[in-house]
């Protein structure tokens, strides 16, 4: 094995770890709008610093990979994608903290946990989401990573449900509705940035750059 | 639409019974530099020894198909080599100036043609040193032995001494293979400039210089080209899984 092929197999474990200590926070997130836990909602924010050290790691592996190894072809995709990749799990890890953020806030608020418990099955799907994108990242599978979007426009279309059942059955008052609103947005931003990987999986096994937005 | 200054058609060398290069096709465009890339034996020397009857100069040598430079066919029995060497100059891997001085290794070709005017051999020795980047270090010294010079020097100085036979293509073969990094900087340096006056062909084992000087890249193995792209497409993104393997160093 090339010193440069086990160096890129080392910086997508490191990509693949970080991926799942995103789904974990995810998961603990979940756990949280389904049983309001107070100790779980700190571990989450605190975790995220975790998340930011991984991809401050990531970023200098990649750099030396570059610098000392100068990959080319799919060996460069494998390094660009590494670092896309990264950036848009601490997107997502930051909205993992932000939701706990919003359940230790509104803790002492049954009005709202109780439609946080109802939401909790979107956020069950994200975490499938991200841990089918993860699996796709580690196969390589291009053709899973084409299919993974539309997980994304399902997802979508629950969280506007849900919207629209929060403010219509005036279940909560204004302010609460506005949270809760922004809340889901966080769900739906992870989804977002979930499919930006789906791309970068595109890109790395294709070397083309797909844009799922366009294809609505 | 782009200047298409060799356009090779369907053309075999043999050395003997050994097929060294096998129906080639390819067009290179003019004022562009092309990199011929692939292990050693794999025929891109050979291949560039085409395209100015160099290996006219080898026994046993048999060619066929067609080479049109500028539509002329130069493979033809009527061509003057003579005349063709001077349109189609040539830089080898190792710089070999003639012992003598820098001004008459650049005046030595000019003046097989016939060229006696000591004004015009001035001027065309300061033109080419000039367009080969050497004037500002041997202005001063034209008359010293060109054997004095450093490597980076003397292989500048056949470029230039390339450059003053006034030439519309100018082949290089491995020219840096022997230098430093700052000569090698030097001369690639050169090519980016040159090439908007010529049409340059570079072989080359670096693939990273191949990267950097080259505006398409043709990937020879086993006598064949097996891919010819944009510089970009062979080095980000290439078609042949045989090219990934070579141009990332997992061949073989």
């Amino acid at each position: 094995m090339l010193k440069l092929d086990r160096k890129l197999e080392k910086l997508e474990t490191s990509v693949r770890h970080m991926g799942k200590q995103v789904i974990e926070q995810h998961k603990n997130c979940e756990r949280l709008f389904e049983q309001p836990d107070r100790s779980l909602a700190r571990q989450v924010r605190h975790n995220d610093e975790i998340i930011n050290n991984y991809e401050t790691n990531i970023n200098e592996q990649a750099i030396a990979d570059i610098v000392l190894l100068r990959p080319i072809a799919t060996d460069l995709r494998r390094v660009i994608v590494a670092i896309k990749i990264a950036s848009d799990l601490e997107r997502i890890g930051d909205y993992a903290k932000s939701m706990a953020k919003f359940v230790s806030k509104n803790l002492d608020n049954p009005a709202t946990m109780k439609i946080l418990k109802e939401a909790s099955f979107i956020q069950h799907r994200l975490v499938i989401m991200l841990e089918d994108i993860m699996e796709a990242y580690k196969t390589k599978d291009v053709t899973k990573a084409y299919e993974i979007p539309t997980q994304d426009k399902e997802l979508e279309a629950l969280l506007q449900d849900f919207r629209k059942i929060v403010i219509k059955n005036n279940v909560a008052d204004l302010e609460d509705a506005f949270n809760l609103s922004s809340l889901y947005r966080t769900i739906g931003r992870s989804s977002d940035h979930a499919v930006n990987i789906c791309e970068h999986i595109v890109y790395l096994c294709k070397g083309i750059q797909y844009d799922f937005d366009k294809e609505d | 639409m782009e200047e298409i200054k060799f356009d090779v058609k369907n053309l075999n060398l043999f050395y003997g019974d050994f097929q060294a290069l096998k129906n080639l096709n390819i067009e290179i465009k003019a004022n562009r530099v092309t990199a011929l890339i692939g292990p050693s034996g794999c025929g891109k020397s050979t291949f560039l020894r085409t395209l100015n009857r160099m290996n006219d100069l080898v026994d046993g040598v048999k060619t066929n198909g067609e080479i049109r430079m500028d539509g002329k066919n130069i493979l033809s029995d009527k061509v003057n080599t003579i005349e063709l060497r001077t349109k189609v100059g040539m830089v080898f891997q190792k710089p070999n100036p003639f012992p003598m001085s820098i001004y008459d290794n650049i005046a030595y070709g000019p003046r097989c043609q016939g060229i006696k005017d000591k004004k015009v051999l001035d001027e065309l020795v300061e033109s080419s040193l000039k367009a080969a980047a050497l004037w500002d270090d041997v202005k001063d010294r034209l008359n010293k032995n060109a054997m004095g010079m450093s490597g980076g020097q003397q292989q500048r100085l056949c470029i230039a001494r390339a450059i003053a036979m006034k030439p519309e293509v100018i082949l290089m073969d491995e020219p840096t293979s022997a230098l430093d990094p700052i000569a090698t900087q030097k001369i690639e340096e050169l090519i980016d400039v040159l090439k908007k006056e010529y049409t340059i062909l570079i072989v080359t084992h670096s693939m990273q210089q191949a990267s950097r000087v080259s505006d398409d890249t043709a990937f020879f193995l086993l006598g064949e080209i097996v891919e010819f792209d944009t510089t970009l497409n062979i080095f980000s993104n290439p078609k042949n899984k045989k090219t990934e393997e070579y141009i990332t160093g997992r061949f073989g």
